[in-house]
Order: structure tokens, then C-alpha cells, then sequence
């Protein structure tokens, strides 16, 4: 019973990894940049729908509040790539990847001077609401972040893989050039990248704050989404989700049966393994470009 | 007249890729375009598929001027093309690479798409068509449903060449359609590329260095020297032409 309540633990916080980690995943396909603002984008959304729906806030119902915030997320990706990234593209990886790096800590500073520094917690009836079935504890909030993650999985599924918008998009990540010869915008396909990894960090932001404290430095858990991502391929959409799960799975056990401080090491270990025994990830999809 | 450039040039820093070039394609007409490499030819397809910017002249498609287009705005009004070095999407089958055309649909948004309304469906069935088509016309059958990486060079080749077919082009681009070619597969393609004209109607400028082809297909052949269009006629003028035969000797 005990390993069921950990697995059950893992899979929730492994859905919010694998949820960033996506986000990785879609902007480094469409743009060959990893965007390691991310995380704090994430962040954003989570203080926002605690803001938007906090009683000494604003104290909207979720039903407006949670569509309210996606489109607060939305802008922010869309701005992002706006002003930042459109400009630099063409650029060398490090230089986006350091831009992303400073717009990280913009969002961290920005959010810091609206909300304080102090831990903040959503108002709702969901959380703290539990389930006993035997000795298998359920939360409710749990329940949410991995039916949530199994729904926002199968709809990107669909949009990626059935709709003209979503081909187009993939046929961007892979080659941009011919792309263009198709008759694809690939300016407007790369914004829209950008506005759905807005909207993931959303839906990732609202779920971690249904079972989580959240501050300005909470979007730093996009480094183990990070190693997610790598461990799943970094190419790959299924790929990125599977390796939030290993992350996720693996640290609750890490924190029962190891030493303590060894728990925290462990999504980076695991990175390592894969590193020199899958270099390509557990979902590698390797091919070289022929000229 | 299809296409007609007006006094294209273009330097790459000090180097005169085209100099000066004025052109023009008829209409139904398959035109090769020779010279040795670094002769500017791949340059020159670049600047008339808008991928680059020319720095004086224009460029005229059906009696308007491109010169503001976007690249991606091309299939729009019937230009296709392909590329020296092949750009397919190497992770999708090739199937998925042929049905990725957007020119003959009317555009939908994203509602419609995730709805998957009646017209996005009947859109969807009308690019399936043209694709099959398309499919039966290279006889790419037997690799349709095969990743675009586990094929070899030449049918990626023909993969390229379907995939510009099904944006149902006036004006096709070949950039080098036989280099790494089979003779057999040369021989094919040689089919292909009238057929394309005599069936199809489709306007053909072609590059090309194997001239036992060019011989085979070409209307007009033009030999660019160094970014200077030396000379335009049947490949016969073309290799009696004195300026044509100093620069293979000198290259
Ligand atoms: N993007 C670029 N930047 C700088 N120089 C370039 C660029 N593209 C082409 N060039 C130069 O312009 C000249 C013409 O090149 P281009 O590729 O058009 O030749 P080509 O006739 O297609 O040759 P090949 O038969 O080898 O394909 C060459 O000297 C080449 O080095
Ligand atoms: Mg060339």
C-alpha cells in the first residue's frame, strides 16, 4: 500500500514536470531554442490564478478566473516572442538559451515586486479534500493534475497529429526552409509556439498550485522538468511527458529510502545514465541531415 | 512571358553571385539553366523563389512584380520548387511530407480545425486526391507509408519532386533533379519532366549539370558564367558557344 501511495504521489508531480517539459520540447522544435524561462512562466500562471481567485483578491469563481489566466499566459508567450526571440533568431543556441535564462529572472524579479516573496496557496474546496480507500490515501487535487495531464496529452496528440495548423507546425520543427515552400507562415507558426507554451505553462501553473505553496522562486523546478525533457529526447512530445514521469516517480521513493539530501540528486542522476547510455533519450529519433 | 527578370544582381560581400541577369521563361516551356559550379544558379532560384532579396532589378510573374511576396506566399500563385540539397520533413513518412501542402485549401482557423467542421473535412479529401495522384504518377506506392530518413538519396529525390507537384503549380523549379541519380532513375525522371509539361501544362526552369538530359527535355537551355547569363538557345548553340566552352575549360 505504501508503494501505491508513493507511485500515486509521483505520478502527480511527474504530470506537472512532464507539462514543462512539453513546453520544452514545443519550443526547441519549432525554434532550435530551449527556452529556459519555462518554469517561471509557470510560476506566473500559478500566482496569478491564486491572485485572480483569492478572497482578498479578486475573488473570482474558477470559471472565469482559469479562463482569464490562460490568456494572461497566452500574451506572455506571444509578447516573448515578440519582442525577445524574433529578434535573435538565427542566432547561436547560447545566445538564445542566455536570453531565456535573463527573461526567467525578469519573470522571477517581476513577480517578486506584485506578489512578495512569501509562500502563497489557492483558495479552494478541492484542496485538502483527501479519499481513503483502505490504507491508500487520494487527494482530489491529485486526481485533477493527472486527468488533466492524461487530457492535455491526448488533445495535443490530436492537434499535432490531425489538424492543418498542427501539421504545419511539426513541418516547421523539421525544416523551416521547405516549409516555407508549402505555403506555411512559418513566422505565425513559430508565434504560435509560443502562445501554446504560454498556455502549458498555464495549465502546469494551475495544477501545481492545486497541491502546492507557491513563490516567486517556485519556477526553478523547471530545471528538473529540464532533465525531463533531455531524458525523454528532447525531440519528442511523448518523450518529454514520459520522462516527467520517471522524475516524478523517482523522487518520492528517492525521499522514502534514501539518506536524506540524496533525494533531490536523483533526477540528475538518472539524466546521466541516460546521457551515456541513450544519448538521444529514452525516445530518440535519430537522423542526420544529408547535404 | 510566365516569368521574366528584369536586371537581377545580387552580391554575397565582394562576390558577384548574379550580375545583372534578364530573363524570360514562356509560358508551357522547359528552360534549363547551366554553368559551372559557383555559376550563381542556385542563387538565381533563390532570388526568383524570394528566399533572397535581389539588390537591383525585379522579377516578373505573370505580368506582376513578386519583389514584395514572402517565400511562403509563392505557392499561393503557382510557384513550386525544389532544392539542391533536397529539404523534405525527415521525420514524417512520405506520405505526411506530400499531404503537407497548404495551397489548395481554403485557409481554416483553429476552431474549425479541432471541430473538424464539413468544409475543413472536405478540404482534407480534396488534398488526398491530388496527393494519391501524385503518388501513382512517381510510382512512390511502395514507400508511402516508409519514414522519409530510411529511404535512399534518389527516391528522396522523387519524394522532393512530388511534393512540389502536389501544390498543382504553374511554374516548377528544379534545382539539379538528377545529381546522385541512378541512370535508370535519370531515365525515369527524363519521363517524368515532359510529362510534367505535356500532361500536366506545368512551366519548367530547371537546373541541371547532366546535359545528356537537358538534351533529352530542355526547350531553352541558358548558360550562366560567373553570375552573367553568357548565352540562351538550344543546347547545341549553347556548346558550340565559345564564351560557354572557356569557362567548363577554365573551371
Ligand atoms: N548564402 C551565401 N553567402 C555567401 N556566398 C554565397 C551564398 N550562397 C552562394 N554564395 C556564393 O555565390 C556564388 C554562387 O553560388 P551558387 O550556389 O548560386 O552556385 P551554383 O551555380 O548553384 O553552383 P553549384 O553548381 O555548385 O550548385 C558562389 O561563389 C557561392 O560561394
Ligand atoms: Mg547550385
Amino acid at each position: 500500500m505504501e508503494i501505491l501511495q508513493l507511485i500515486f504521489s509521483g505520478l502527480s508531480s511527474g504530470c506537472i514536470y512532464g507539462l514543462i517539459a512539453l513546453g520544452f520540447v514545443l519550443i526547441y522544435k519549432a525554434t532550435e531554442a530551449v527556452n529556459f524561462a519555462q518554469g517561471d512562466m509557470m510560476m506566473i500562471g500559478s500566482l496569478s490564478i491564486i491572485s485572480l481567485t483569492s478572497s482578498t483578491a479578486l475573488g473570482l469563481s474558477f470559471i472565469v478566473a482559469i479562463p482569464l489566466m490562460l490568456i494572461l499566459m497566452a500574451l506572455i508567450g506571444f509578447l516573448i516572442e515578440k519582442i525577445f526571440i524574433t529578434h535573435i533568431t538565427g542566432e547561436s543556441q547560447i545566445a538564445i538559451a542566455i536570453l531565456t535564462i535573463a527573461i526567467g529572472f525578469g519573470l522571477r524579479f517581476i513577480a517578486g515586486v506584485i506578489w512578495g516573496y512569501d509562500p502563497q496557496t489557492l483558495e479552494s474546496a478541492l484542496i485538502g479534500t483527501y479519499y481513503n480507500f483502505g490504507e491508500l490515501v487520494i487527494s482530489i487535487s491529485e486526481v485533477l493534475v493527472i486527468v488533466t495531464t492524461i487530457a492535455l496529452t491526448l488533445l495535443l496528440y490530436y492537434f499535432f497529429a490531425k489538424t492543418k495548423i498542427g501539421v504545419a507546425m511539426v513541418a516547421v520543427s523539421q525544416n523551416q526552409l521547405a516549409a516555407y515552400y508549402m505555403g506555411i507562415p512559418v513566422k505565425k507558426m513559430q508565434s504560435l509556439t509560443w502562445i501554446i507554451a504560454g498556455l502549458l505553462a498555464g495549465v502546469a501553473g494551475f495544477l501545481y498550485s492545486a497541491k502546492s505553496s507557491v513563490d516567486p522562486i517556485t519556477g526553478l523546478l523547471g530545471i528538473k522538468a529540464f532533465a525531463a525533457a533531455v531524458i525523454g529526447g528532447f525531440g519528442s512530445l511523448p518523450g518529454a511527458l514520459v520522462g516527467g514521469l520517471v522524475v516524478g516517480l523517482v523522487e518520492p521513493f528517492a525521499v522514502r529510502f534514501l539518506p536524506v539530501g540524496y533525494s533531490h540528486l536523483m533526477p540528475y542522476i538518472i539524466l546521466v545514465m541516460v546521457l551515456i547510455f541513450r544519448p538521444h533519450g529514452i525516445f530518440s529519433q535519430t537522423y542526420s541531415k544529408k547535404v | 512571358m510566365i516569368l521574366s527578370l528584369e536586371n537581377i544582381s545580387l552580391n554575397f560581400g565582394g562576390i558577384k553571385a548574379v550580375d545583372q541577369v534578364s530573363l524570360g521563361i514562356k509560358e508551357g516551356e522547359i528552360f534549363a539553366l547551366i554553368g559551372p559550379n559557383g555559376a550563381g544558379k542556385s542563387t538565381m532560384f533563390n532570388i526568383i523563389s524570394r528566399y533572397y532579396t535581389q539588390s537591383n532589378g525585379s522579377i516578373i510573374y505573370q505580368n506582376k512584380s513578386i519583389d514584395k511576396l514572402h517565400p511562403h506566399q509563392l505557392s499561393k500563385i503557382g510557384v513550386a520548387r525544389t532544392f539542391q540539397n533536397i529539404e523534405l520533413f525527415p521525420n514524417s513518412t512520405v506520405l505526411q511530407n506530400l499531404l503537407v501542402g497548404q495551397n489548395s485549401s481554403k485557409t481554416s482557423n483553429f476552431l474549425q480545425e479541432m471541430l473538424f467542421l464539413p468544409s475543413v473535412r472536405k478540404a482534407e479529401i480534396d488534398r488526398r486526391i491530388i496527393v494519391e495522384e501524385v503518388i501513382d504518377f512517381l510510382n512512390l506506392q511502395p514507400f508511402r507509408d516508409k519514414q522519409i530518413s530510411a529511404l535512399s538519396y534518389g527516391t528522396r529525390k522523387v519524394v522532393e519532386l512530388g511534393r512540389a507537384l502536389t501544390m498543382q503549380p504553374h511554374l516548377l523549379l528544379l534545382d539539379e533533379p538528377a545529381s546522385g541519380l541512378s541512370a535508370e532513375e535519370t531515365t525515369d525522371l527524363a519521363f517524368w519532366i515532359e510529362d510534367i509539361k505535356k500532361i500536366m501544362g506545368i512551366t519548367v526552369l530547371m537546373v541541371e549539370h547532366d546535359l545528356n538530359l537537358v538534351g533529352k527535355v530542355a526547350d531553352r537551355v541558358g548558360a550562366l558564367v560567373e553570375g552573367n547569363l553568357v548565352a540562351i538557345g538550344s543546347l547545341k548553340e549553347i556548346q558550340a558557344n565559345r564564351k560557354v566552352v572557356e569557362a567548363y575549360i577554365g573551371t
